[in-house]
């Protein structure tokens, strides 16, 4: 449909009788190559059609045949037929019926990806010209068609940002009320005293990017970058003023600060160990050139608690029903915690792990608040729910950190201690026993 | 119709005249025509063989290209090229999006045969067992990508 839209189009509807039409009624037509680009046609001085000019007579041989139905003159002699006028299009042997070319044209028009290119005769490839009526709803209704396959895709990111955009201004709400407590949310969003609030800049930017932060701020990215921002978002209506406890603002502002502190400090005393452990736990030292959590191998182990001693004994086989605990799965919980020795952004079940962990780490936080809220000391020193949350975060992280890395240091001495059992008919209640009691 | 006259026209010129390795087989009405080739060189893949193709022509045709598949009859194989499937789809630019009407029964037999001389590879298109399970018959809803000039 889109030849058409040449710079002046038209085509060479013009036969005996519509060339005439034209000349009486020369506006109705637009003179233009309707497949053409411009040069071509312009190098070619006889393809540019006068405005009244007529097609070119043709030649009459009765030996002429359409290409398109194989029909000849001589034919026509002996049957009248319905494909119109004949036509040459071109340079080369070719000659047709109108009626068939327009025909094929039509169906080549069909197409999407013919859009944009001019028709060509087959034969030699130049171009085929057509005069046509200029129409305006025509060309409107093309360069509409156009545009509408243009604009999908446009208007799918679009909405699908917007969309994303919306979600995550909803969120950024959420965890500010979360977090501060309805008083210090609505000081917070809608200015000082509830009143005159204003959507502004700070809120319109800083609310959806609270979720990205929290999930960046669980990776290296933006170390640099981290310690600036509160300042920018909060720090605006007044300026510091230290008291104790410190007001939010002061609080956010000064996070990263405890954050960056907490993270060398774990980074100098407790890394040794953590990477030490997670190597023991990792395949072995004849495969440490590979990373930890690439532990891809299936292992069937024998775990021997309570519960499933109990099952053997009730089964009397122990062998048959040995639990498969696959090391590829226990990977996924290493990865929660391996940010710390690799914390790079990869794309798998860790990055899942990051994101989801970063997102609902404001509920945590708050739950925590709540849990430190219930204890009368703690709400005596700090009567605020928004102080409590943040320590109830800080102390979720310690405790998570410190159960993570205990947890490490539980899983290298368990494999430390394994061994492969030889294949035995039935299992020994005994010798079970034993091997539990080793491991505790 | 259209189609018709088309087709008695190139009957008649196929009746007068066809090029060496290439003969009808069948042409009793015009809507399924059944040729015959035969590859003339010494290509070993295709020695001594004779592979029947049959075209499908709609209404529309010549404006719509017809649908050309190799057949299997009794003592007639499907040709191997790797652009041939096993149920005998072919897949041809000149059959999709390739096709003008300046094509004919003829002219396709003619590329066919000779994209079966030029090929040296005794094999199928990659995925032909998926293709030939999914079954596809009609070469039409396919959208093939021709991406091979080589062959």
């Amino acid at each position: 449909m889109s030849h058409l839209q040449a710079p002046r189009s038209t085509s060479w509807r013009a036969a005996s009788g519509v060339a005439s039409e034209s000349e009486t009624d020369a506006g109705k037509y637009s003179d233009a190559t309707l497949t053409a680009n411009e040069d071509s046609s312009a190098e070619e001085p006889g393809l540019l059609i006068p405005l009244k000019s007529q097609s070119p007579p043709v030649v009459e041989d009765e030996d002429d045949k359409c290409w398109i139905c194989f029909e000849s003159r001589a034919d026509e002699l002996i049957e009248s037929s319905n494909h119109g006028v004949w036509r040459k299009p071109c340079k080369c042997a070719l000659t047709a019926h109108e009626g068939c070319l327009l025909d094929w044209i039509s169906d080549l028009e069909k197409t999407p990806s013919s859009m944009n290119k001019p028709i060509q005769c087959p034969q030699c490839k130049s171009n085929i010209l057509l005069r046509q009526e200029r129409s305006t709803i025509v060309e409107l209704g093309k360069s509409i068609e156009r545009n509408v396959r243009r604009t999908n895709s446009v208007a799918i990111v679009a909405g699908l940002g917007s969309a994303f955009f919306v979600t995550s201004t909803v969120y950024g709400v959420n965890a500010i009320y979360l977090i501060c407590g309805t008083k210090e949310a609505n000081a917070i969003i809608l200015g000082p005293g509830g009143r005159d609030f204003q959507w502004t800049w700070r809120l319109a930017v800083g609310l959806p990017v609270i979720p990205l932060i929290l999930v960046v701020s669980r990776t290296r990215l933006l170390d640099a970058t981290l310690p600036i921002l509160p300042l920018i978002f909060f720090c605006h209506t007044e300026p510091f003023h230290l008291t104790l406890p410190p007001s939010p603002a002061i609080t956010l502002a000064l996070l990263p600060y405890v954050r960056s502190i907490y993270e060398a400090a774990y980074n100098k005393f407790l890394l040794p160990w953590d990477k030490k452990w997670t190597t023991e736990i990792g395949p072995t030292a004849a495969t440490l050139a590979t990373d930890d959590n690439d532990v891809g191998l299936e292992i069937q182990v024998v775990e021997m608690d309570e519960n499933e001693e109990e099952e053997e004994v009730a089964n009397g086989n122990a062998d048959a029903h040995a639990p498969v605990a696959h090391a590829g799965a226990d990977a996924g919980a290493e990865g929660q915690d391996a940010w710390r020795v690799e914390r790079e952004l990869v794309l798998g079940p860790e990055t899942a792990n990051l994101v989801v962990g970063a997102l609902l780490f404001p509920g945590v936080v708050a739950s925590m608040g709540g849990l430190l809220g219930k204890i009368p000391f703690i709400r005596k020193i700090l009567p605020e729910r928004f102080h409590r949350n943040i320590l109830g975060g800080c102390l979720f992280v310690l405790i998570k950190d410190i159960f993570t890395l205990y947890y490490k240091y539980k899983r290298a001495k368990q494999r430390r201690s394994r061994e492969i059992l030889n294949y035995q008919k039935r299992a020994p209640r005994r010798e079970a026993n034993a091997t539990t009691g080793m491991r505790r | 119709m259209f189609a018709q006259k088309r087709l008695q026209k190139e009957l008649h010129n196929i009746h007068n005249y066809l090029p060496p390795g290439i003969g009808i087989a069948s042409a009793s009405d015009l809507s399924i025509w059944k040729m015959d080739i035969q590859v003339l060189d010494t290509n070993p893949l295709y020695a001594d063989q004779i592979y029947r193709l049959q075209f499908k022509f709609s209404q529309s045709y010549p404006i719509e290209a017809p649908e050309v598949t190799f057949v299997k009859e009794d003592g007639i194989e499907i040709p191997m090229h790797p652009h041939i499937y096993s149920n005998g789809v072919i897949c041809l630019d000149l059959l999709g999006k390739n096709w003008s009407p300046v094509q004919n029964v003829e002219s396709v037999c003619m590329s066919i045969q000779s994209m079966l001389t030029s090929n040296t590879k005794n094999e199928r298109p990659p995925g032909d067992d998926n293709f030939v399970r999914s079954g596809y018959r009609s070469p039409r809803n396919i959208n093939f990508v021709y991406d091979d000039d080589t062959v």
